[in-house]
């Protein structure tokens, strides 16, 4: 069996841009508005958005530079030549873990949602396991292969997201809103920082610059992709506070998927627009998965770049498995989360800030 | 020459792949279009105690659940005009029975029913006036909203005497009962000033998390069709039912709260009546006076724009300015009248706040809202204590086709 190649494993600033969406739009979403609101009042939260959004802008665009001072160098050369073999191949042995984790937790919180609101009697596991062989038989290719794909589906959830906003508009209530900025100036900092949580994800950025054959535009790229999700959150946020006002929406679990059970068109296949949603919604959270998987197994790769891809994902999945199937409920789950939270905030915004902090102090620039 | 069989062999694998571990068969649905929850009587299905039951958990009541279901066949055939052998059914069955939780209900009746309900297209949920004033609302919409087969949009009503009756009405131009039901609350322009604005279950939720005392519509089964028309008046803090509000103290209601959609409104001119309806939303303005705790004092500004629908005093209106105006002021003052005789019912004599003053000052004065929000239509009940003016302005845009249908009397 002799799989499809790909003319070359290059790719431009326009993939970058596309895979910097993709990846962070995931699902994170479905929380957010909960998770924001439960640190502010009314509607402020769009503020903590705002801030946490803005923050990921600065924090992407100094890991692109980063990288992108090192063109076509990997993850574990370029750290080298700033801090060391050893230290650089510690940091992308855990900077791969980090990944596979980040894998884990996808599969597993769209296992969770679509038993709730989809499979009542199929149990957890195997949809978990579907969606993680699904996500391998995409892995196995290539990584070109993923953006191709992720330039091919991200039209199609924003479509669908705008669509499920738009459609909300009905039931909105403007004085849900109100009042406006009576939140202390602490919680719009809490918010800020859940926020954050919710725009990680760009740190395969780290591994995929090597990738890219135009270095210099990748900042730029980067900036555009991550200013999809934060309108996309910042929109999100304002409907789901309208329509729901601030009280219900910190009671629900996913406010995100309730407002696409509020909408109801006539006609029997539109009255439940959720499966349509939510149908969709699996889509980008596939290519979130994938992307995370994708970049673990190149950075694994960099440091043993003897063993064969194939055998390397087949030997990672499932790792990746049980590290998802491990947190036995819901709140483990969230627990999880939030650790992945934390270590994505090292590998996405300490890291890269100090990495970045040696390389212009002792002036190092990759050989273009 | 093993190799290719090999993978031959893989072939046979796909035979597992067209699976679907949830497939359950359109025709193995019931469909559960609407449902109603009582509190049982000697006899009904269920109620009899069980003897294993002295060390069972107890809830504080149990319930009587009835679900409405389609039968999809009668659906087709238009079963009412045949009356021939066989088919000759109702499109629709209502199965009830006893339980202590609503879940448990539930799953009792798919014991019973050979399509297991599906809750999906839900679209009324009705709670008797008993079960309302118990105080256990809360507990029975926790299920409703919990499950995730349930939506937000199931319309929400509370019914004078038994629930399950309403769903048993006989409509004569629609299938469904439940349907018919539906169809009714979003008849705006019937009877719109005393047929309130549905509620939906998600918005009830919101309700129910907040101390605001909020209202839910009143339905009443007359045999072959519903009524709804006036509100229950639901207190927030225990979510009790506490009492109902009837006819013109419904329109007042929707004058206060600017949802009043249409209407007739009657009003006497010389020894004859005059009626008038608005159009489109009313508009509505609260002007508030918040410097004073005690005696917090509220300006609501009305404004509707409506036509003449029915004129029995003859009236030039095209030439006579004078009496146009009167008419216009002459609305007004109904307007005003009811919104007050409302204001009294709910000020004084229930102090309940249904309004919405108290979203209107969460909403806009966030500040006094912490310090009289615990107590504002319980405890010290500033609610009660506040001056409620209402100032009503109408303006009639025309007098309707025809200027005056018989000639004017000389006097």
């Amino acid at each position: 069996m002799k799989s499809f190649e790909y003319g070359d494993e290059e790719i431009g600033s326009r993939e970058i841009l596309y895979a910097v969406s993709s990846m962070v739009i995931g699902v994170g979403i479905f929380g957010l508005p909960r998770t924001v609101g439960s640190v502010t009042k009314g509607s402020d939260g769009w503020v903590s958005i705002l801030l946490g959004g803005v923050l990921a802008l600065f924090f992407a665009w100094l890991v692109a530079k980063l990288a992108s001072r090192f063109p076509r160098q990997t993850f574990l050369q370029y750290t080298t030549t700033l801090v060391s073999k050893p230290v650089a191949i510690f940091l992308t042995i855990l900077l791969a873990f980090h990944l596979m984790q980040f894998t884990a937790y996808e599969m597993r919180t769209v296992a969770n949602i679509s038993k709730v609101y989809l499979f009542d009697r199929t149990p957890v596991e195997v949809i978990a396991l579907l969606f993680l062989l699904v996500v391998t038989y995409g892995v196995a290719c290539s990584s070109v292969g993923l953006f191709r794909l992720n330039l091919l589906f991200l039209p199609i959830v924003l479509l669908i997201a705008i669509l499920l906003l738009i459609m909300n508009i009905g039931y909105f209530e403007p004085g849900n809103l109100k009042p406006v900025f009576s939140t202390k100036w602490t919680g719009y900092f809490q918010g800020a920082r859940e926020t954050l949580f919710a725009f990680l994800g760009f740190e395969i950025l780290l591994v995929y610059i090597a990738m890219t054959n135009q270095p210099e535009k990748t900042p730029k790229a980067v900036m555009i992709g991550m200013s999809i999700p934060l309108l996309l959150y910042l929109f999100v946020f304002i409907i789901v506070v309208g329509v729901f006002g601030h009280t219900a929406m910190i009671q629900l679990t996913d406010p995100t998927i309730e407002i696409a059970k509020e909408v109801e068109v006539p006609g029997e296949f539109f009255e439940r627009f959720e499966s349509l949603f939510f149908t969709i919604w699996i889509m980008t959270i596939f290519n979130t998965s994938a992307l995370a998987f994708d970049a673990s197994v190149l950075a694994f790769r960099s440091v043993f770049p003897k063993i064969k891809r194939v055998w390397l994902i087949f030997f990672l999945a499932p790792i990746i498995y049980l590290f998802g199937m491990m947190p036995p409920n819901l709140i483990r789950v969230y627990e999880v989360g939030n650790w992945l939270g934390f270590s994505g905030f090292i590998f996405a915004i300490l890291m890269p800030t100090i990495l970045f902090g040696i390389a212009k102090l002792r002036g190092i620039k990759g050989n273009a | 020459m093993p190799k290719t069989l090999w993978k031959y062999s893989l072939l046979i694998l796909v035979v597992f792949l067209g699976g679907c571990w949830d497939r359950v068969e359109i025709e193995e649905r019931g469909f559960v279009v609407g449902a109603a929850v009582d509190f049982p009587k000697e006899g009904d299905e269920g109620n009899e105690m069980e003897e294993d039951a002295a060390n069972k958990p107890h809830g504080k009541h149990r319930y009587l659940l009835t679900l409405q279901l389609v039968v999809p066949g009668s659906m087709s055939q238009g079963a009412k005009t045949g009356g021939g052998a066989g088919s000759g059914g109702d499109a629709y069955y209502n199965i009830s029975s006893v339980g202590d939780t609503m879940f448990q209900t539930d799953r009792q009746l798919a014991n019973r029913v050979s399509r297991s309900p599906f809750f999906p297209h839900m679209k009324i949920l009705i709670i008797s006036e008993e079960v309302a004033r118990s105080g256990h609302l809360p507990d029975i919409m926790d299920f409703f909203l919990r499950d995730s087969e349930m939506r937000r949009g199931v319309k929400v009503m509370i019914s004078k005497g038994e629930a399950r009756e309403v769903l048993g009405v006989k409509p004569v131009n629609e299938k469904l009962p439940a349907m018919y039901i539906d169809s009714v609350t979003e008849n705006e322009r019937s009877s719109s000033a005393t047929l309130p604005d549905p509620l939906r279950i998600g918005d009830l939720n919101e309700k129910l998390l907040t101390r605001e005392s909020f209202i839910i519509p009143r339905i009443k089964s007359a045999g072959k069709e519903v009524k709804i028309g006036g509100v229950a008046v639901f207190e927030g803090e225990e979510n009790k039912m506490v009492e109902w509000l009837g006819g013109e103290e419904v329109m007042g209601l929707a004058i206060l709260k600017g949802t009043l959609k249409g209407g007739a409104i009657n009003i006497n001119v010389g020894d004859n009546l005059v009626s008038y309806e608005t159009k489109g939303d009313i508009k509505r303005k609260i002007k508030a006076d918040i410097s004073d705790k005690e005696n917090m004092k509220f300006i609501f500004t009305i404004e509707s724009e409506g036509i003449i629908t029915e004129s029995m005093e003859t009236i030039d209106y095209l030439n006579d300015p004078a009496k146009w105006v009167l008419v216009q002021n002459r609305v007004a003052d109904e307007m005003k009248r009811m919104a007050e005789k409302t204001i009294r019912k709910l000020q004084k004599e229930m102090k309940l706040d249904v309004i919405g003053l108290s979203t209107y000052l969460a909403q806009n004065y966030p500040e006094l809202w912490k310090s009289v929000g615990k107590d504002w239509d319980h405890g010290e009940n500033y609610f009660s204590k506040a001056t409620l003016h209402v100032k009503a302005r109408v303006i009639v845009r025309n007098p309707g086709t025809v200027n005056q249908t018989e000639p004017l009397q000389e006097d």
